[in-house]
């Protein structure tokens, strides 16, 4: 039982790596659908993550309509302090670290500040960081995957060892 | 001490070393560090109330024939 729970353990762990780049991924895809609503349909922000919610999976799409209602309801906060405070319910549901927050916290200080054109250089560039991290999370996912259950099994046997 | 303890603390050397290959292949050098400590503080444990009990055995002796 207990090398079982230690192998599901590191299953669970490799499986939540999986997951956290395929959100990154799915991030990337909705970082370039608002940059093309902001610099081809002229879109606002709000009707731009509110577009960009019916062309994601959760949790994004609770997250970008989340940020769309902020916007509406908080006139006297700024674009960033919404932003924040949505990192906050997306961090829970989602499984990207605190790195990645840190990183989404960036594009946040980029959007709804100086001119369209600004923010299309700013979102290109949190883009390139973003794809970069994504190809070097990649490249090791498999094994960091293996390593993961490998360790959960041995975990395991080591604790019964232990214990009896 | 009984022999299962022999066993116990040779599955311990096994699974720490194989834990060590994978973490060291993995690049996390620290966590394989870590892994031999706890390895080698366990097996201390078992080990030490029988060390100590064939000190205090050695006293005793000592003890008896110094009188």
């Amino acid at each position: 039982m207990i090398i079982v729970g230690g192998m599901s353990l590191g299953v669970m762990v490799a499986l939540s790596m999986k997951k956290r780049v395929e959100e990154l991924r799915q991030l990337e895809r909705i970082l370039n659908y608002i940059q093309g609503e902001l610099s081809y349909k002229n879109s606002i922000l709000k009707e731009a993550f509110y577009e960009a919610s019916f062309r994601t999976k959760p949790p994004f799409d609770k997250w970008l309509i989340a940020i769309k209602e902020l916007i509406e309801e908080s006139e006297d906060m700024t674009f960033f302090e919404i932003w924040e405070k949505s990192l906050i319910v997306l961090r829970g549901e989602s499984h990207l670290k605190r790195e990645d927050i840190s990183e989404l916290m960036n594009i946040g200080q980029t959007l709804g500040y100086l001119d369209v054109s600004a923010q299309q250089m700013g979102l290109a560039l949190e883009k390139d960081n973003l794809h970069s991290n994504i190809v070097r999370l990649d490249k090791g996912l498999l094994n960091n995957m293996k390593v993961a259950v490998i360790l959960g099994i041995l975990g395991g046997i080591f604790l019964v060892v232990v214990l009896v | 001490m009984t022999i299962s303890l022999i066993f116990k603390i040779g599955a311990v050397g096994i699974i720490v070393s194989l834990l060590n290959q994978v973490l060291k292949h993995s690049g996390r050098d620290d966590q394989a560090y870590l892994v031999s400590l706890a390895g080698l503080l366990i097996v201390l444990s078992w080990i030490v109330p029988y060390v100590y009990e064939l000190f205090q055995n050695i006293n005793a002796l000592f003890n008896i024939g110094g009188m």
